[in-house]
């Protein structure tokens, strides 16, 4: 069943859009995922899914419900969306308990102890309930802001950033038991991010925005394998783009020919995706590329490689051998999925 | 180490010098013996006891009744000119205790009032008296409300959309969230400025004495001028400041609150703005009676008195006598106030550690001291230990800074702490040294808290009453002490013309203060 739907929906602030025609849809149990660069709109597309702010155009369905459209507007309190704020919005003048509770009405005293304890536990935070939020760390707060979010059974629940504010232990730590929380009550959520990592591991989609418009919408893995623009490529992992020319035989490039999976006429020029894990290098004299840097990164070494007409690529490879800066080496390029764009966009087929 | 020495006795001597009044009313009273007890048992000393309080709970109640939906409604829903309200509505914060009382009894005063004087043609020659617990607290909730008003707007300002949006998320509607979150999260500013308003009251001299209301302070001051034995009235000034002190120290507790509950470190979106629909015209009309209450209301007073008077030359002359008076002394006690500050600011700031924060909160005490307790022990020291001082303006100024210093270092503080450390590290890394870096990094970057301090200082200065009546040398006059007296002795057109240049003075430099916070 499709919990939520947006058709076309458009929110401008002071004339210039915010978010602009966006469409996307958000089934039952499905954790979906935005992902875009600060400014992309992102938060305000959760604020208008949440009922906070009044879509300029466009419908907005919950649940099988026009909360959004010409003259119509549920407000916030109606809709049944949790929401778990950026930097959490405890209550700061209650318990931890109370918080929690704080969302479950028309139910008596014993009802609402007994579905908190149930949330307590269920987020692991059994013990803490009588403390007042400041008194808590920051993985904490945000257990209790997700419990909170629960409690009321919302109809999906919305995550803007919410490991923003944790350090990077913290936040692998808080990711995982998160998803696990999120898996087991069956909760649709949308997770807003601007860490692609952190989509990747989370969703089962991903909807990756830019300058309030969606540029792509897809699983993890088309997204990084099969990116539409190159906003999408380079945004959700690091990428290079070397010239290429469409012969006979494939996509000829400086470091090599690849198979030709575009239906472009021979001799039209296009850029090819290599991502820095797809080349491997091995030193030999008479190799086309130079090291010019190498920075050691622990379990890896990352690669700068100069090509012969000036162009730089990187290459990502296990750190068992390092090679020096300055050593000559041959390249070789083995793309899971090649990808060919031409003006901003891809152009390949899809394997 | 050799600076932080410097600053250490500094600090000290400063903090040391403001102690002075109080430790030296405790000893006296400490000398005084039984006679110290029988006073305390006195059934007019729990009268006067209970007066104060009643005042004080009265006054505060009743601003809080009017400061809250003031604060609500000029900070967070569409009041039709609600930037002119938000100013209009702090605006009598500027008119001193005893030019309210003035303005109060010259308009419905019993005899030779506004009203009265409307009256007379129908053969009235005295109204009912407005003297006592009703003209007190008139004249103290008019003037004193913004108080409450300040606290509660600058938390409802720094309250977090988010904790409303939560609410609202989590079911509730705009009407509910404003009672379970909103309001709850406002109770420990309202309380902050509550107390403010009480500690007010208490220690205010000028609407008592006018008003004819036995409170502390006019019974002090009643004391003080009637008899040689002066250790009644050392032990009702010390009854006072443990009173004041008590509310102090709450005071510190609830402020500490209100700043934990607006602490939020995201980045916010401005509140939103909550239609008032069928209210606007209510709420309007509530925000307007306040305004012409306050504001409107003294002015008019005031006109009225100024268009009816003439005025002598010789009058005109000692007018600006006055105004020059008042300003001398205020520009003084600011200047010294701000040297006497800086040094325990340094130190606190700079070099924190247990002795240090002491000397800091040691100078707060003085914002628990009422004029009049100051003036008056300063009054017995300098009679018996300090002659040479005693009735000159630098006793005066003594005073002014004992009284003011907590304005001083708390402005000066906020400013300090503003300024990362590391830039003065910077400067010592590049090679100035201590002193260098005092002068040419902290002491420019700190510029604007003391101006801001001295602006402060000079304005709480110009408008006091009590230490001025008392320790000002024999025919010294401000502004100020002739207010209190023209109105006591019903001479109300002097009275309105002092006023006005009082008030507009002081609204010079509110005004100041305040376009240095909008920076
Ligand atoms: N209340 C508002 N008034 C005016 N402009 C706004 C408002 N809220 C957002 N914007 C603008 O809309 C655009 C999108 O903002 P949004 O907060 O949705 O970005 P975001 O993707 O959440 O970014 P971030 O990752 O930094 O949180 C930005 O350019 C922002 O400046
Ligand atoms: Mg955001």
């Amino acid at each position: 069943m499709t919990i939520i739907e947006l058709k076309n929906i458009t929110k401008r602030y002071n004339n210039t859009p915010a978010v602009e025609n966006l469409s996307f849809t958000v089934e039952e149990g499905e954790i979906f995922a935005i992902l875009g660069p600060s400014g992309c709109g992102k938060t305000t597309t959760l604020r208008l899914i949440a009922g906070f702010d009044m879509p300029d155009d466009g419908e907005l369905v919950l649940a099988g419900k026009t909360v959004a459209d010409k003259g119509v507007f549920v407000p916030a309190e109606k809709r049944k969306v949790g929401m778990v704020f950026q930097d959490y919005a405890l209550f700061p003048h209650i318990t931890v308990r109370e918080n929690i509770a704080f969302g479950l009405k028309n139910l008596d005293d014993k009802e609402k102890d007994a579905i908190v304890e149930n949330m307590l536990q269920f987020v692991g935070l059994s013990g803490l309930e009588e403390r007042h939020p400041f008194h808590l760390s920051g993985g904490q707060q945000q257990r209790v802001a997700l419990a909170r979010a629960l409690a009321p059974c919302p109809v999906t629940v919305l995550l803007d950033e919410p490991f923003s504010n944790l350090d990077a232990d913290m936040r692998t730590q808080m990711r995982e038991e998160m998803i696990k929380i999120l898996r087991k009550s069956g909760t649709t959520a949308i997770l807003v991010t601007h860490d692609q990592e952190e989509a990747f591991a989370m969703a089962d989609r991903v909807a990756v925005m830019n300058n309030g418009r969606m540029e792509q919408l897809g699983t993890p893995e088309e997204v990084y394998h099969y990116p539409t623009t190159g906003f999408v490529a380079d945004f959700v992992g690091k990428a290079d783009f070397i010239d290429g020319t469409i012969e006979a035989d494939g996509i000829r490039t400086e470091i090599g020919l690849f198979p030709n999976n575009t239906r472009l006429e021979i001799g039209e020029k296009v850029q090819v995706m290599i991502r820095p894990d797809d080349i491997e290098i091995e030193p030999a004299g008479t190799g086309c590329a130079v090291i010019k840097d190498q920075q050691f990164k622990g379990s890896e070494v990352l690669y700068t490689l100069e090509l012969p007409r000036e162009k730089y690529i990187h290459s990502v490879l296990p750190s068992t051998r390092t090679l020096p800066a300055g050593t000559r080496v041959d390249v070789k390029a083995r793309p899971v999925h090649l990808v060919a764009f031409q003006n901003g966009k891809a152009v390949s087929e899809k394997s | 180490m050799g600076q932080s020495r410097i600053f250490a006795i500094l600090s000290t001597v400063v903090v040391t010098m403001a102690l002075i009044p109080l430790a030296y009313l405790l000893w006296r009273t400490a000398g005084a013996g039984t006679g110290v007890v029988d006073i305390l048992l006195d059934a007019r000393t729990f009268r006067i006891l209970m007066n104060s309080v009643l005042l004080a709970a009265i006054v505060t109640a009743l601003s809080a009744v009017i400061a809250v939906p003031l604060a609500f409604f000029t900070v967070r829903t569409d009041l039709p000119g609600k930037r002119f309200w938000s100013i209009a509505t702090a605006l009598p914060l500027t008119v001193p205790s005893y030019v309210g009382s003035f303005i109060i009894i010259s308009a419905i005063g019993p005899k030779g009032s506004i009203i009265q004087n409307l009256l007379m043609p129908l053969g009235i020659e005295r109204l009912p008296s407005i003297y006592g617990l009703p003209g007190a607290v008139l004249a103290m909730t008019l003037f004193t409300y913004p108080y409450i008003l300040l606290t509660v707007r600058s938390s409802l300002q720094n309250l977090d959309p988010a904790l409303e949006e939560a609410s609202r998320n989590l079911g509730y509607s705009q009407k509910e969230t404003f009672f379970k979150v909103t309001l709850p999260h406002l109770r420990p500013s309202i309380a902050a400025g509550g107390l403010l308003v009480a500690l007010y009251t208490l220690s205010d001299f000028g609407t008592p004495s006018l008003m004819r209301f036995d409170s502390f302070t006019r019974a002090i001051y009643i004391q003080y001028q009637s008899s040689f034995d002066r250790t009644a009235a050392a032990v009702l000034a010390l009854m006072l400041v443990a009173l004041a002190l008590t509310i102090l120290a709450l005071e510190f507790r609830a402020m500490g609150k209100a700043s934990y509950f607006g602490s939020s470190a995201a980045t916010r979106r401005p509140p939103s703005v909550i239609e008032l629909g069928k209210w606007r015209l209510p709420a309007l009309m509530f925000t307007a009676s306040v305004v012409g209450a306050a504001l409107v209301f003294p002015m008019a007073v005031i006109g009225y008195w100024l268009v009816r008077a003439s005025f002598t030359d010789e009058f005109i002359r000692g007018l600006l006598q006055l105004t020059v008076n008042s300003i001398y002394v205020s520009g003084l006690a600011a200047a010294v106030a701000v040297l006497a500050a800086l040094p325990v600011v340094i130190y606190a700031v700079r070099y924190p550690g247990r002795f240090s924060t002491l000397l800091e909160r040691m100078t707060y005490l003085g914002s628990g001291l009422p004029g009049i307790v100051v003036a008056l022990s300063l009054v017995f020291f300098g009679a018996n230990f300090a002659t040479s001082l005693y009735q000159t303006i630098s006793m005066l100024i003594f005073a002014y800074v004992v009284l003011f210093l907590p304005k001083a270092v708390g402005t000066i503080r906020t400013s300090m702490l503003q300024i990362n450390p590391r830039l003065e590290e910077a400067a010592r890394s590049l090679g100035s040294g201590s002193l260098e870096t005092l002068q040419k990094v902290t002491l420019p970057l700190v510029r604007p808290g003391l101006v801001n301090g001295a602006a402060l200082v000079f304005l709480t200065t110009i408008k006091e009453l009590p230490a001025t009546l008392i320790l000002a040398p024999i025919g010294f006059r401000t502004l100020a002490t002739r207010i209190w007296s023209a109105t006591d002795d019903a001479l109300f057109a002097e009275a309105a013309a002092m006023a006005l240049l009082l008030i507009l003075a002081s609204g010079i430099f509110m005004s100041i203060i305040l376009k240095q916070e909008a920076q």
